[in-house]
């Protein structure tokens, strides 16, 4: 995992996860987006206000409810990018506008590394705008976040991948 | 008016063999991982179910409950330093409404949950050092029946709001949480309480001089204690002076510390009372203990009534519930000092009646 705030505050954050499962089989749920979103310990939800179509589609409006012990803004964003068996972008946004309360966007892009594993991309850009934390403090937030995140993922998968086996016997 | 988080999400098509998702795929054809055949007329060649995690329906919860409780009993402890009735029954109350709020699976499994989660307390209680073992399998007991009834409140609460459009319901665990605040803040126990006393007796077949040169202390007595008291209590190892006179001390020596024993009055063969000036063995948030006294009380020539007194002052309330298991454990650290005396007295008189015999048979 790798975060960078830079002086004017712009935030990269990358991190990767190696998955014990054929890409074509992450990607069959991560199709699911509303469902993978939620493996971010801060999204609660994954709500599509203008579409009930079960998958999402680039350029769909997305309200996503943030929630930490229950509390939290709800955020709004977009679907900005959807390549099929690839990956997908969406923007995260605050509703009180597009320069306030952390607007950043989430790449999650799949390659494969043989034909039972596969690593996960996880690419955040944005501006931290909150000027009362520092740059470490926020640096150890989004540590908490993306790490939280991949051993949600980790586990999901994993979890799969024991199902598979089990099944396979 | 239209409120899109009040629905449920649009579901899902996914293979029913690997649960790949199919949505926006042909119609009809094979799942492109599994290459099962599906058909989307035919709802018996699909799912809509996710791959079934069993941990992702218990796990969180669970896990919340037992950091709330533990905290809220650390927030007790540490910060007021006080145990009130409320943080014995409120707390685990509280944790249980948070794990009984957010379980999803069968409600057949979530008592053994309870259990689960009143060990998990016990053992953080006991890991904090806020508790001795002793205290904490006494916890355990006390703590599973507000764990159980707090579950049942939590899991009806989460019964009837799931079928209501009550948007703030993901509120509830945080409002219990700090509903348990409030309850460890109105709950403070008194700091000190009445100072209680335990007796035991035994008859020990000795005349009381006997009796009295068999005394022991607890950290003396040299068979192995009861397994309650082994796993319970602190490890006596030695201790440094003897208690002949008033102003006498005796030190005993634990793995976890030391007691001070200072005598305040001997009567030669009929009495012996102490106080403890000192007390450090790791338990000392959970009773201070205050003296002690042997009584014997000669009943025939050969037969003492030996009563053993221990007086402490608790710290555990609410008190009906703690003050049994107490009185249970000193009675138990009793029994095993009187059965101490009991074979030392015995091993002082039988050489005299092997000699007696020895000495009968030589005359015949």
């Amino acid at each position: 995992m790798r975060i960078t705030i830079d002086r004017a505050r712009r935030v990269r954050a990358t991190s990767s996860i190696e998955l014990p499962l054929p890409a074509s089989a992450v990607w069959g749920q991560m199709r699911d987006a509303r469902r993978f979103l939620t493996l971010d310990p801060l999204h609660r939800r994954v709500i599509t206000p203008y579409s009930c179509e079960p998958l999402l589609r680039q350029g769909d409006h997305l309200r996503i409810p943030h929630r930490l012990a229950g509390v939290g803004p709800d955020r709004v964003g977009r679907v900005l990018r959807w390549v099929e068996g690839r990956g997908y972008v969406i923007s995260d946004l605050s509703q009180r506008g597009p320069r306030r309360g952390f607007p950043h966007v989430c790449a999650y892009w799949l390659d494969s590394v043989s034909p039972t594993r596969s690593r996960l991309r996880i690419d955040i850009h944005g501006r931290w705008t909150a000027r009362w934390t520092t740059r470490a403090l926020a640096r150890a937030w989004l540590w908490w976040v993306m790490r939280a995140t991949e051993q949600r993922i980790a586990a999901e998968f994993r979890a799969i991948a024991r199902r598979r086996e089990t099944a396979a016997l | 008016m239209f409120d899109p988080e009040n629905l449920d999400p649009p579901r899902v098509a996914r293979c029913r063999k690997c649960h790949y998702v199919i949505e926006g795929l042909a119609p009809v054809g094979v799942c492109p991982e599994c290459n099962r055949v599906y058909d989307r007329t035919d709802e018996s060649s699909f799912t809509y179910k996710p791959p079934f995690l069993c941990w992702r329906y218990w796990a969180p919860r669970f896990l919340a409950a037992l950091l709330v409780g533990i905290g809220l009993v650390a927030l007790d402890f540490f910060y007021f330093g006080a145990w009130g009735v409320t943080a014995w029954l409120g707390v685990p109350i509280v944790a249980g409404v948070i794990l009984g709020y957010g379980f999803r699976l069968s409600k057949w499994i979530l008592p053994a949950l309870c259990v689960l989660l009143t060990i998990g307390l016990a053992v953080g209680v006991v890991t904090l050092n806020v508790a001795g073992v002793f205290c904490g399998l006494m916890l355990s007991m006390i703590y599973l029946l507000p764990v159980l009834l707090g579950a049942f409140c939590g899991f009806m609460v989460r019964d009837v709001l799931k079928l209501t459009p009550f948007g703030q319901r993901w509120h509830l665990p945080v409002l219990a949480a700090g509903a348990g605040i409030i309850i460890v803040l109105l709950g403070r126990g008194p700091a000190r309480r009445p100072v209680e006393s335990v007796s035991t007796s035994l008859v020990i077949p000795a005349s009381p001089a006997v009796a009295w040169d068999a005394l022991l202390f607890y950290e003396e007595v040299e068979h192995a204690p009861p397994f309650l008291l082994r796993v319970g209590l602190a490890r006596p190892l030695h201790t440094q002076g003897r208690c002949n006179a008033p102003g006498d001390t005796t030190v005993c020596i634990y793995n976890k510390g030391h007691i001070t024993k200072r005598a305040t009055e001997v009567v030669d063969h009929k009495r012996l009372a102490f106080d403890i000036v000192d007390q450090k063995i790791g338990y000392e948030h959970d009773v201070r203990l205050t003296g002690g006294s042997f009584e014997f009380e000669a009943l025939e020539a050969n037969a003492t009534l030996v009563t053993l007194t221990t007086s402490y002052e608790p710290r555990l309330g609410p008190r009906w519930i703690w003050r049994s298991g107490e009185r249970y454990a000193v009675q138990l650290l009793h029994g095993h000092v009187l059965e101490g005396m009991r074979r030392r007295a015995l091993q002082s008189t039988t050489p005299v009646a092997t000699s007696a015999m020895e000495s009968h048979a030589h005359h015949d």
